[in-house]
């Protein structure tokens, strides 16, 4: 059990590390489990705004509420209303949403006219929400991958040290 | 056609491996192992008798403490000096790899999809209390197993055993105590875990109602018979001519616009009133010139948003829906309804919704 040693004194044993191996497997599991359940969320999401922004092209005509109104790549240039920012916590990378607060951000509801009906707003809300799920998704993705990594470094490890 | 319907339960199935099989069969089975472990031990119609939920000791979440982490970092220095150039091979290598991981990856773009029940629902200790309930589940999944038969061999998966992440959660800390206790030669998870399948829950696939499509077939011909008829009339002598030059078509519209501008001048004239005598009885007495001013005022807004609605009006076209045969070629139509049967009830319904307009 003590061949670590003849590396490094402060190496870590086989058996811690095969420890720490059994915690991030076991881990993962769970990750894998969130995942299905972070997806589940937003599959759910997207299907209530959906529904709501066919209710308000059934309410204003098709014509009012199609592709035809999204700005295409001759229209003026805006920003982004929300953008991420990586951040890192005990040594995991994180991603998480901003307001943007830059000045030519475009409210999406103004390509559809002035007035529109209380659905838009509602699938507006149910899209802007799915962002934080999907925000959500790819924190859990960042650390299935990072856990993917450090399951081979120890496996490597391990196989070393053997 | 069909459609997926969305994920049912979330749990993992673990297919243990013969390793890990072979470990399993190993352990005490008493009323503290996990209902599917005992399951995998003791064949398929083994019931545990226990009381208490699993839940307390399933939802322990794995955490990394702080030596976790130092030792993490210090085997990541020894391992990887080059971080960045080895971790691109390693993830390249880690998603080869036909382990646990990759399914992961590859699960958002295809989910194949299978019923989702089995009858090894994880830990339900309380269904197994009452014997009845016992008795009446295999003949439940029988039916449903006759009524899923197209369902392929994946059926046959399904009856097998499996682990859930919690079963797998009881045995990590069922080997932490053993190794705690001091028993010799004591396997670690990892190497129990290798080589087993772990596989995602399948969606539900949705059959298309056949009545459904017929519906769509059927609704989609006579648009294009309708697109048709209209694209044809101007060649067609007999129809040439057949709405516009009719008596009852001209008088109606005659009556439409007449009664549109009769609509206009009698808002018009309310709108003077209101200005010449209406704010009189509310105000009290005012001169004659201040309240012609002010009827003209009221007037004139009135027709401005008046005028809006009679070009609205004044612009569309009287439509007089056909009242002839609708309906698609023949080869659409299903021999159950034949065409005659349905398509006055649809031109009767289109001239309904033309007065609701």
């Amino acid at each position: 059990m003590s061949l670590g040693t003849a590396q490094d004194a402060n190496a870590p044993s086989v058996a811690e590390a095969n420890e720490l191996l059994d915690k991030i497997v076991l881990k993962q599991l769970h990750l894998m489990e969130e995942k299905m359940r972070c997806e589940l969320n937003i599959e759910s999401s997207i299907k209530n705004g959906s529904i709501h922004l066919a209710k308000s092209r059934y309410i204003m005509g098709q014509s009012a509420v199609s592709t035809a109104r999204l700005p295409t790549e001759s229209s003026a240039d805006f920003s982004a209303s929300t953008v991420c920012e990586t951040v890192e916590e005990d040594g995991i990378k994180q991603i998480k949403v901003i307001e943007n607060d830059a000045e030519n951000t475009v409210n999406p509801l103004r390509w559809f006219g002035v007035l529109v009906p209380q659905n838009m707003h509602k699938a507006q809300n149910i899209f802007q929400n799915t962002i934080n799920f999907i925000v959500e998704c790819v924190n859990v993705q960042v650390q299935l991958q990072t856990n993917l990594k450090y399951i081979g470094m120890l496996r490597q490890y391990i196989n070393s040290v053997n | 056609m069909d459609l997926k319907g969305s994920l049912v339960d979330t749990n993992l199935r673990i297919f243990p491996s013969n390793s890990l099989l072979d470990y399993i069969k190993k352990l005490p089975i008493n009323n503290d192992v996990p209902l599917n472990i005992a399951r995998l031990v003791k064949g398929k119609s083994y019931e545990a008798k226990r009381k208490h939920d699993l839940d307390e000791e399933a939802k322990i979440p794995v955490h990394f403490n702080s030596t976790d982490i130092e030792n993490l970092n210090k085997i990541k220095a020894i391992t990887k000096i080059d971080d960045n150039t080895e971790e691109v091979v390693e993830k390249e290598e880690t998603e080869v790899k036909p382990e646990e991981e990759t399914v992961t990856v590859e699960k958002t773009e295809d989910k194949p999809t299978t019923p989702e029940k089995s009858e090894a629902k994880p830990v339900t200790p309380e269904k197994t209390e009452d014997t009845s309930t016992e008795e009446g589940s295999p003949s439940k999944d029988d039916s449903k197993e006759q009524s899923l038969e197209e369902m392929k061999i994946e059926e046959d998966e399904e009856e097998d055993l499996y682990l859930t992440t919690s079963d797998i959660d009881w045995l990590y800390i069922y080997l932490q105590n053993q190794r705690k206790k001091g028993t010799e030669n004591v396997p670690y998870l990892n190497t129990l875990l290798e080589g087993s399948d772990v596989r995602i829950p399948k969606n539900q696939r949705i059959k298309r109602n056949p009545v459904l499509e017929a519906r769509c077939v059927k609704l989609r011909a006579q648009q294009e018979a309708r697109e048709y008829r209209k694209m044809t009339k101007s060649v067609d002598n007999v129809r040439l001519r057949f709405p516009e030059d009719s008596i009852s078509y001209q008088m109606k519209q005659l009556n439409r616009q007449l009664i549109a501008i009769g609509q206009f001048l009698i808002s018009i004239f309310a709108g003077f009133l209101f200005g010449f005598r209406g704010v009189e009885w509310m105000v009290g007495n005012l001169d004659f010139g201040f309240r012609l001013l002010l009827g003209v005022m009221c007037a004139l807004v009135i027709a401005l948003a008046e005028i809006y609605f009679l070009a609205k009006k004044l612009n569309e076209e009287l439509n007089i829906p056909e009242t002839v045969q609708l309906g698609g070629p023949p080869k659409f139509a299903d021999g159950r309804h034949n065409n005659y049967e349905y398509e006055p009830r649809v031109s009767k319904k289109a001239i309904d919704k033309e007065h609701q307009d």
